[in-house]
């Protein structure tokens, strides 16, 4: 069956930000009045195993989504409001370069110990250090960062090589090892050893793992503990790859939470399932900047956007559910929102879309095909499989309206694996969708700006010096105040079409006698199993 | 050839396979070409609608007609179908035949491998190559047409090695003709027919096997589409709108049986005789039974000693045109002790006469008389544990041929224990004792270790003497033996027959021999019927034979067997003509075509069976007459 | 009917040797060529199966040392050796994706690719058997033309259709809408009955259809009339005299059968979500995770070759005509 992936709309780089609060992302369907049961079994599906259990070796969507259960972060970040709160540590200090935590009190691991600062300073310095090749680094903690414990006053200090504004937010995703796991790195494949509300008790890879709650948890966002009405005692994460499956386990209570995306959501629905709701990227066009390619230059490249008919395209991939973007950053929870896209994409217009190419000397043939120099005017189309049929059915609409101005483009869907390889190791392609979805801007630096690939991730070899300048203005504004110059950085991009957001939807993780929050992930601590 | 494949298409299964193949192909022709416009048109406001009156199995996507998808999406699965069994043949053909050109050596290297294929299911293989061959239409047509070769390659070596055996061929090696000639003018055109045969089936479960690849996501990628693909996107959308699917999977489904169920049809109407089919089901109810025949028989008192009494016999058969009577009023006695042969040409109702009288004629035969009993019981009575208790026990069979007549996968003394423990309450132990006392009793070397052996185990003669044995578990009464010694050597034949007669002669048991030697029976008999289409012509004492024969048709058969004394200048003796099928029985005498004596009246009424003297019978309206000398009979063979 | 024979002496001890020397040097030899086979297709592939599997924030040395890691630095013939080698020693190698060894992937999900293929096998021959027996009877010669006709209609039908459509509709059908049964994975003891009647009814189809031939068949045959003769109850004949012939050619299909009904898992594992190694396979090819593709390739290879062993010996020993066959 086909593989519409938890993963979802982007790659395994989902790069979202955790929030530990009972707060934030919208919900619909199921009552607050349900009774709540106490002490129950909550049956989660994914869509594929996660893999070696280690919390900062991995970035899949699956193993972020585990790691919740038993790792903390230092902090973590409102759902709703996108401020910043309490996690492993419950004060903090942000001045220019530096960070200073002072962790809570009382924090113990599932085997007993203490997490101290000393335990804290050497997760990050584990992280920092590129011989571990983690991750993390660069993504979720700024490279060439320096970190100080002081176990006597619960403190640590962080200083940066340089600013970072959304280093928090960062901080939020990378969760906390317990020394156990720090000196035995090899066993955290298989077992966990964190200080979070739930642990890991039984392992059957490649089809569930078992995770039983922690008494005596006391220090989630805002105090949150495990000692509240509805959580479940058990938490058992089930792989259910056919996403079909999920769909009738979650009609037939095989399944408490599962997150489906194609035609079966619409059945879900129907049946008047709960579910919890966070925007996804769903489409996103990128181009080929790099030298000798058709789509190097930036008349090509605006006219095939503006051959699109964007709301169309929109349409078929989302089958009428999704909406147009606001920002390349779309995940929960937003880091910066606002709308750098509605004012600066361009129009659909196909006339002018030929006009441009005529320009440009890309003339047509009486075939109707273009050429230039007698070189026909042919992009290698690559679009990733996780979008089902309607993903096949959106790529074939836009070829076809791409032949409408003469255009002759291949498409070819590909698998993750296979896309990423081909765009990352500086491939074959011309225009390839491929959905970035990240929760704060800064997180896309290295993709949209700085070394081409293959060696750095800026994959479409986007060189454009008022991006650059615009965002190492940004850079120097900490936090949230520097949204609007993050936001007018990426409507520059947008508006010479660099790059074509299209489609954002929304992502459903249904609930079947369960009641919970996904702003961006799964909180566990919001998961309230009912009676029925 | 052409009345072959016309009964192809006669059968009901057969006329249904043709009729979805030509459907089918005319589809894949002219799908694109009436429906190619329609099913192309993109209407974005309509996307995954349910099924209405405008699009009757709701739309795609795209918005697309499912339905006029599915209808055009024919011709590349019919042509992706046939383009991977094409593969499937020509490699297997080319592996198939290697052995045969490139010698012993290297031939046995390319069976054993591809032996090894064969034994991987073709779904392993065509799964290793999709990923070699990587996901879309190119990789999973060579997935699938090489995972289908290796079938197709063993059965071409089969036919190979069947046709290379032939003769002819070995013939054309030997005059100095090249293999590869050999392989295409004689054994390629030979083999054409079956492997075209499987190669039809084959499209069908390619065409499967296709659905099977794409469902898993490796068949035909878009905008390119076939059913597999359809049945792909209708599956992941199935709870929401259920025809998305259903079209494209009936498509499938009805274009796989049609290719399946016309090989089928094909294979198994130019197999089987024309029995079988719309004509023979019509005829065989309608036609009703004729009256049984009633010729002028002299009622025999029966006395104490009769053993077999038959009356007025009659066996019919259903046939092509109507029921054929294939024996008619057969009437005698056998007495205790006493040997009765039955003798005539193949085709006389020799051997049904036999079985009739011993119950064994097959469901669909009828059999009636007026009278027939063993021992007093009546044997058209309905079947009852009695009376098979007593068939079992007082009556005994010997079949023609004692190879196929036993058991292959049971040991011998199993087989004749079985007798006992059925019919006469013997244990296990004491049944198999008895068995190897009989195996004894008939003179077989080692009685307790053959007991314990395979009948393939036995020669040709030790089979025989053991169906005799297993026919005297019992206390036989009478022995029907059909063709006893046919199939057996000269030799062994005597040896047989000596065993029967001392068998009669230590208890008394009565005997029917049933055989087409006249000389046989003359020896070991006390008495002789004389059968010709049917009907018992003559009943005589054996040693009369050569001397007292009054129907023409005995005195021919006794002529045509030569002695010592014959002639070798001259040719041998035969009786002129052929014997007359069952079906074509006419109104008067059956013997008449062929007889020297025949007249008018012969050639009207048919003479009944009466009796000149004593026990001897003759059914002719000119018993004893002389014929004209044997010279004369030459010449007529020799003007003809 | 038969099998074909080639009848040589009838000594018991030597010729059971020399074909048991023979079988087992065949399935050595057919082992090596599925081992060469599965090695041969991770390098058959085009493109690097690594770079993919890392994902994007790989730098490159973090591929090379997994390259590295995995061997496919050295020579061809080295990594063969090694393979071999892995092999013997039970080691499978690792998979890409999940980094855990394969041989633990494989040995937990054999059990349930097993169970599902022995029951659905037993099934299959459970009901085939029988019904095969009982229509042969019923349609022998001159008998029962139409229940003939409908026999085969219906089984050609019931074969043709492909296992994982049945599987679809029995689910939405049985598991949806009805709620009878469960929807995916095997649990629950009833678990099991759409899945294995799903894998099995196709080939109880064919079976039944080629023992229903065989059987009547048989029946024309002269021993039966012999059996008759002897006046044996109709229940021996068919049971004790012709049954036991007609299975011999049903057997080698059966054999046949339980080797594609191995392959069938694939497909049905994916539409009920069976934990086994037909859905580990699928995902991943998908997932390009080669060790692991290569491992099951191999483990449904041999369980198809040591199947067509056993079938061997078993006709070996029921036929006792084809105990010494030249091949």
């Amino acid at each position: 069956m086909k593989r519409i992936t938890t993963a979802g709309y982007g790659l395994s780089l989902c790069l979202a930000a955790a929030a530990l609060a009972g707060c934030g992302g919208a919900s619909t369907g199921g009552g607050g009045t349900a009774p709540v049961v106490d002490g129950g079994t909550f049956t989660l599906g994914v869509s594929s195993d996660p893999g070696s259990l280690d919390p900062q070796m991995g970035a899949g969507s699956t193993l972020f989504a585990v790691t919740q259960f038993a790792y903390d972060p230092l902090v973590s970040v409102d759902g709703g409001t996108g401020e910043i709160r309490s996690g492993l540590a419950k004060k903090w200090e942000v001045k220019d370069s530096t960070i200073s935590l002072t962790l809570a009190e009382g924090i113990t691991c599932a085997d007993g110990a203490k997490l101290t600062p000393t335990v804290v300073a050497a997760n990050l310095d584990f992280v920092s250090d590129p011989n571990n090749k983690s991750p993390f680094l660069g993504t979720f903690f700024p490279a060439g960062a320096k970190t100080v414990a002081d176990d006597a006053a619960g403190t640590v200090t962080i200083t940066l090589a340089q600013p970072a504004p959304f280093v928090l937010n960062g901080l939020s995703s990378l969760p906390m090892v317990c020394p156990k796991g720090m000196a035995d790195r090899t066993a955290l494949k298989t077992a966990t050893a964190g200080t979070g509300p739930y642990q890991l008790t039984e392992a059957a890879p490649g089809d569930h793992y078992t995770y039983t709650v922690r008494e005596g948890y006391t220090w989630g966002p805002d105090g949150a503990t495990t000692a509240t009405k509805g959580l479940p005692k058990t938490v058992v994460i089930k792989v259910v790859a056919n996403e079909t499956t999920a769909a009738n386990l979650l009609l037939s209570g095989g399944l408490n939470a599962a997150q489906v995306a194609g035609p079966d959501a619409e059945r879900l629905e129907k049946a008047g399932l709960y579910a919890a709701k966070t925007p996804a990227l769903a489409g996103e066009q990128w181009y080929n900047h790099a030298a000798g390619r058709v789509t190097a230059d930036p008349a090509v490249r605006m006219a095939l956007t503006r051959a699109l008919d964007l709301a169309e395209l929109r349409k078929v991939l989302t089958s009428g559910q999704g909406t147009q973007p606001t920002a390349l950053a779309a995940n929960e929870p937003v880091a910066c929102p606002g709308d750098s896209v509605a004012k600066s994409q361009p129009t659909s217009d196909p006339k002018a879309a030929a006009a441009l190419l005529d320009q440009a000397g890309w003339k047509a043939g009486s075939d109707g095909k273009r050429a230039k120099d007698g070189k026909p005017l042919a992009l290698t189309f690559l679009y990733q499989n996780n979008n089902g049929s309607a993903g096949d059915a959106a790529a074939e609409l836009a070829v076809r309206q791409w032949q409408a101005i003469g255009v002759e483009a291949t498409a070819r869907s590909q698998d993750e694996t296979t896309l990423t390889s081909t765009i990352f190791g500086a491939g074959d392609w011309d225009v390839s969708w491929v959905s970035l979805n990240v929760g704060s801007p800064d997180q896309l630096v290295p993709f949209l700006s700085g070394p081409a690939a293959p060696a750095g991730t800026n994959f479409a070899a986007i060189a454009d010096p008022d991006y650059d300048k615009a965002v190492a203005a940004a850079m120097a504004i900490p936090g949230t105040t520097g949204c609007d110059a993050w936001l007018a950085a990426e409507a520059g991009l947008i508006a010479k079409a660099d790059i074509v957001p299209f489609a954002v939807k929304v992502l459903r993780t249904f609930g079947k006698k369960a009641e919970f929050k996904t702003p961006g992930q799964l909180i566990p601590l919001s998961i309230r199993v009912l009676a029925k | 050839m052409q009345g072959r494949w016309s009964r192809v298409v006669r059968t009901p299964l057969g006329l249904t396979a043709t009729a979805l193949v030509v459907l089918v192909l005319a589809l894949a022709c002219l799908g694109p070409v009436l429906w190619g416009t329609g099913a192309d048109a993109v209407n974005t406001d309509d996307i995954l609608a349910l099924p209405s009156a405008e699009h009757w199995a709701g739309t795609d996507n795209l918005g697309r007609d499912i339905l006029l998808r599915s209808l055009v999406a024919a011709r590349p699965s019919i042509l992706l179908a046939l383009v991977a069994i094409v593969i499937s043949v020509v490699i297997g053909l080319l592996l198939g035949a290697a052995p045969f050109v490139l010698g012993r050596r290297t031939g046995r290297l390319v069976s054993a491998a591809v032996n090894i294929a064969v034994a991987f299911p073709g779904i392993l293989l065509a799964l290793f190559f999709a990923v070699v061959f990587g996901a879309g239409a190119t990789g999973a047509v060579l997935a699938i047409g090489l995972s289908g070769a290796p079938a197709f390659a063993r059965l071409t070596q089969t036919l190979v090695a069947g046709i290379a055996a032939r003769d002819y061929v070995a013939a054309a090696r030997i005059a100095g003709v090249g293999r590869f000639r050999v392989l295409f003018r004689h054994v390629l055109p030979n083999i054409a027919e079956p492997l075209v045969v499987n190669a039809t089936i084959g499209a069908g479960s390619a065409l499967l096997s296709f659905t099977g690849l794409s469902f898993l996501g490796l068949g035909v990628q878009s905008p390119s589409y076939d059913w597999g693909r359809l049945l792909y996107d209708g599956i992941g959308a199935i709870y929401v709108n259920a025809a998305a699917a259903l079209a494209p999977g009936a498509a499938v489904l009805l274009a796989g049986l049609a290719f399946n169920l016309f090989g089928e049809s094909v294979a198994k109407g130019l197999g089987i005789p024309a029995g079988f089919g719309l004509r023979a089901l019509a005829t065989t109810r309608a036609a009703a039974v004729p009256e049984p025949a009633v010729h002028g028989e002299e009622d025999h008192e029966p006395s104490d000693d009769v053993v077999l009494d038959v009356r007025d016999l009659e066996v019919t058969f259903p046939g092509p045109t109507g029921p054929v009577r294939l024996v008619r009023g057969v009437s005698f006695e056998v007495r205790r002790g006493e040997a009765v042969g039955v003798v005539g040409e193949s085709g006389s109702g020799k051997s049904l006469t036999a079985l009739a009288i011993t119950r064994l004629v097959a469901d669909h035969g009828r059999v009636d008389a007026a009278r027939l009993d063993l021992l007093g019981h009546d044997l058209l009575a309905p079947d009852t544990a009695v009376r098979r208790r007593l068939l079992g026990t007082s009556l005994a069979m010997v079949f023609q041929d004692p190879m196929t007549s036993f058991n292959p996968t049971r040991r011998i003394g199993a087989q004749l224990a079985e007798v006992a423990t059925h019919h006469q309450g013997k244990t296990r132990r004491e049944a198999m004792a008895r068995a190897v006392d009989r195996l004894a009793a008939v003179r077989i070397p080692d009685a307790e270790a053959r007991a314990r052996q395979y009948p393939h185990e036995f020669s040709g003669g030790m089979r025989q003497r053991a169906m005799i044995g297993m026919g005297l578990m019992g206390k036989p009464a009478l022995i029907v033996a059909d063709e006893p010694t046919t199939a057996l050597d000269v030799t062994v034949q005597q040896q047989v027959l000596d065993l029967l007669a001392a068998i009669r002669e230590a208890d008394d048991v009565a005997l029917v021999l049933i055989s087409h030697d006249v000389t046989v029976v003359g020896e070991v008999c006390d008495r002789v019927l004389v059968m010709y289409a049917g009907r018992v012509v003559e009943d005589l004492p054996a040693a009369g034979l050569a001397t007292a024969a009054q129907h023409p048709y005995t005195r021919a058969l006794v002529e045509a067997v030569p002695d010592m004394a014959t002639d070798l200048t001259r040719p041998l003796a035969t009786i002129p003509g052929r014997p007359v099928g069952p079906a074509d029985a006419p109104p008067g005498c059956a013997y008449a075509d062929r007889c020297p004596l025949a007249d008018a009246r012969c050639r009207a009424e048919d003479p009944p069976l009466v009796a000149t003297e004593g026990r001897h019978r003759v059914a002719c309206w000119h018993p004893g007459e002389p014929v004209r000398p044997t010279e004369d009979l030459f010449e007529t063979v020799e003007s003809l | 009917m038969a099998v074909n024979v080639t009848v040589t002496s009838p000594t018991a001890a030597r010729p059971w040797a020399r074909f048991g020397v023979r079988r087992l040097g065949r399935l050595l030899v057919s082992l090596w060529v599925l081992v060469t086979a599965s090695f041969a297709m991770i390098h058959l592939i085009p493109g690097d199966p690594v770079r993919g599997a890392l994902g994007p924030t790989a730098p490159m040395d973090l591929v090379e040392a997994r390259r590295h890691a995995l061997g496919l630095d050295d020579p061809l013939v080295t990594q063969y050796l090694h393979y071999l080698e892995g092999l013997l020693t039970g080691d499978l190698g690792t998979s890409i994706s999940s980094q855990l060894p394969v041989s633990d992937i494989v040995a937990q999900r054999l059990p349930a690719t097993l169970s599902l293929a022995v029951l659905a096998f037993l099934a299959a021959v459970v009901v085939a058997i029988p019904l095969g027996v009982a229509m042969g009877v019923l349609t022998r010669r001159g008998h029962g033309r139409r229940t003939e006709l409908a026999f085969t209609t219906t089984s050609v039908v019931v074969a043709t259709v492909p296992d994982f459509l049945i599987g679809v509709a029995l689910i939405y059908v049985f598991g949806i809408r009805l709620e009878w049964f469960p929807v995916a994975g095997n649990e629950t003891a009833s678990a099991y009955l759409l899945p294995v009647f799903s894998l099995a009814i196709g080939p109880a189809a064919i079976l039944a259809r080629i023992v229903r031939v065989e059987m009547v068949g048989v029946l024309e045959a002269d021993f039966v009339r012999t059996a008759r003769a002897k006046r044996l109850p109709a229940r021996t004949v068919y049971l004790g005299h012709a049954l036991p012939n007609a299975v011999t050619a049903a057997l080698t299909l059966g054999g046949l059968l339980l080797s594609a009904m191995v392959a069938g898992t694939v497909l049905v594992e994916n539409v009920f979500a069976w934990p086994g190694l037909g859905s580990t396979i699928v995902q991943s090819i998908l997932t390009k995770d080669y060790p692991v593709v290569q491992a099951i390739v191999l483990v449904y290879g041999v369980g198809v070759l040591v199947t067509n062993l056993v079938v061997d010996i078993a006709l070996a020993l029921l036929d006792p005509r084809s105990t010494i066959r030249e091949d």
